[in-house]
């Protein structure tokens, strides 16, 4: 990608609360993330890695500071169109259950993005032959497996074209032998050079593909490096503590 | 019942069923779609418009059909709109009845799962067009079967047109008793609407097992 190095997305001196200031997401959080990264953020459950991502799509509201996605400061105003340049997959899928696997790939291209039925439809089967489902095109999701429905939700991210996507758990609901099949195809889109911001708790998926992983804690990423670094020599004792839970167990 | 009797009733009450089944469904189609109207107009969630709606379904939920039907039959003529008494009925079993699918909807528009709303919302679209394309199909669909249980009310609702002068099923069972005074045309009506009854379920049930949605 030619506009390697350019800023996508930065977060300026955000605050974000929930239960009346009781749980801190964001406490004059800035951050910035590259285009053409893909960056994971780590944390314990609850430190608010989920809503985190979240703002970025507007799926939550901030309470102070700002964000901004590609030069355009995310609003009311600005919402829909940010939407369309950064999409989502959720960890429990979120297809469209009344509709079939194609016209869950294709939904968004048509309505949102305007496209002409063919053309959405025509990359739509190549990005489902990428997740190597194109077979399942005229299943409903409700036949197929927990791991095939992710896969779907990523063909359907990938057939908005997006400038970045977001991924929020997307293994956390899956049954441990459908995980392998979900992470090669997010490595494969790393190694495209597709910009991605991670949430996960996979952190042997983290340190093969990211290019940086931050931990959150208390409203900040108190770390943020390289996987190397991350893993090898972590600066704060609770990412020592969390590396060893989790990846050294 | 003479057989000679009950060949010079057979036309009105051909005739009573022909109206009462006509009725049925012209009233079953207008009040779902009048329901989802209300229904949809509330889900996009515009204050005013919801108040609105909300005080809408609490008044015709509330108020007898028989009421709104006089009302309407009585009442139409003196602002002098002269509508035939069948569609003062068809308008009142709307009125009433549409109000019912509308609260159905609506039970099942808060059913549908966040995460399929936000899906969509995820990827731009405004909220007219999520519930659109989202949450009115799914929720239509979730709420067939209790819609098919509220048009089995509207068949017998239809039954109130003998008070506005319609000859329609009950009204035909009436005219014969009134004329030899023998209930037995009232037990034949009865078993009509029966049969009536078992035909629109197993009509029902087709259309509830085409429009499931399996999770």
């Amino acid at each position: 990608m030619s506009e390697d190095g350019k800023v996508l997305v930065e977060f300026k001196n955000v605050d974000k609360r929930f239960g009346g200031g009781k749980i801190i997401v964001m406490d004059d959080f800035s951050f910035s993330f590259t285009k053409g990264e893909t960056h994971i953020i780590c944390g314990r459950s609850g430190a608010g890695k989920s809503t985190l991502i979240r703002c970025i799509n507007a799926l939550e509201t901030i309470d102070k500071g700002s964000i901004i996605i590609e030069g355009q400061e995310l609003g009311h105003k600005t919402m829909h169109d940010i939407r369309k340049k950064v999409a989502m997959v959720f960890q429990d899928f979120n297809l469209f259950p009344h509709m079939s696997v194609l016209e869950n790939v294709t939904f968004g291209p048509i309505r949102s993005l305007k496209k002409k039925k063919e053309e959405a439809i025509e990359s739509g089967l190549m990005y489902l032959d990428r997740v190597g489902l194109r077979d399942r095109a005229d299943a409903k999701p409700a036949q197929l497996s927990g791991g095939q429905k992710q896969r779907v939700a990523i063909a359907r991210a990938l057939n908005m074209h997006p400038d970045l996507i977001l991924f929020d758990e997307p293994t956390s609901a899956l049954d441990p032998e459908m995980v392998g099949e979900v992470l090669n195809i997010m490595k494969m889109l790393s190694e495209e050079g597709r910009s991605m911001i991670v949430v996960t708790h996979e952190m042997s998926f983290a340190k093969e593909a990211a290019d940086k992983i931050s931990f959150l804690e208390n409203g900040k990423f108190i770390e943020t490096a390289d996987p190397d670094t991350f893993f090898d020599h972590p600066k704060h004792e609770s990412v020592k503590k969390f590396i060893d839970q989790v990846y050294n167990k | 019942m003479t057989s000679l009797q009950f060949s010079s009733w057979l036309p009105i009450l051909l005739h009573g069923l022909r109206v009462t089944v006509l009725a049925s469904l012209a009233g079953i189609v207008t009040s779902i779609i009048w329901g989802c109207i209300l229904a949809s107009l509330r889900a996009l969630e515009i204050k005013p418009l919801s108040m609105i709606i909300r005080a809408y379904t609490s008044i015709f939920r509330n108020t007898p059909l028989l009421v709104v039907m006089f009302f309407l039959f009585y009442g139409f003529p003196m602002i002098n709109l002269d509508l035939p008494a069948i569609a003062c009925g068809i308008i009142a079993i709307t009125l009433n009845e549409g109000a019912f699918v509308a609260e159905i909807i609506r039970g099942a528009i808060q059913n549908v799962k966040k995460g399929e709303i936000e899906a969509a919302r995820s990827m731009g679209l405004s909220r007219a067009q999520v519930v659109h394309h989202i949450i009115f199909p799914l929720a239509i669909r979730d709420s067939v079967p209790m819609i098919l249980g509220q048009s089995s009310i509207i068949i017998k609702d239809t039954s109130l047109f003998s008070m506005i002068m319609i000859i329609d099923l009950t009204a035909a069972g009436r005219q014969f008793y009134a004329k030899y005074f023998n209930p037995t045309s009232i037990w034949i009506v009865g078993l009509v609407y029966i049969a009536l009854f078992l035909i629109f379920s197993l009509i029902g049930r087709l259309i509830e097992r085409k429009v499931r949605v399996n999770r």
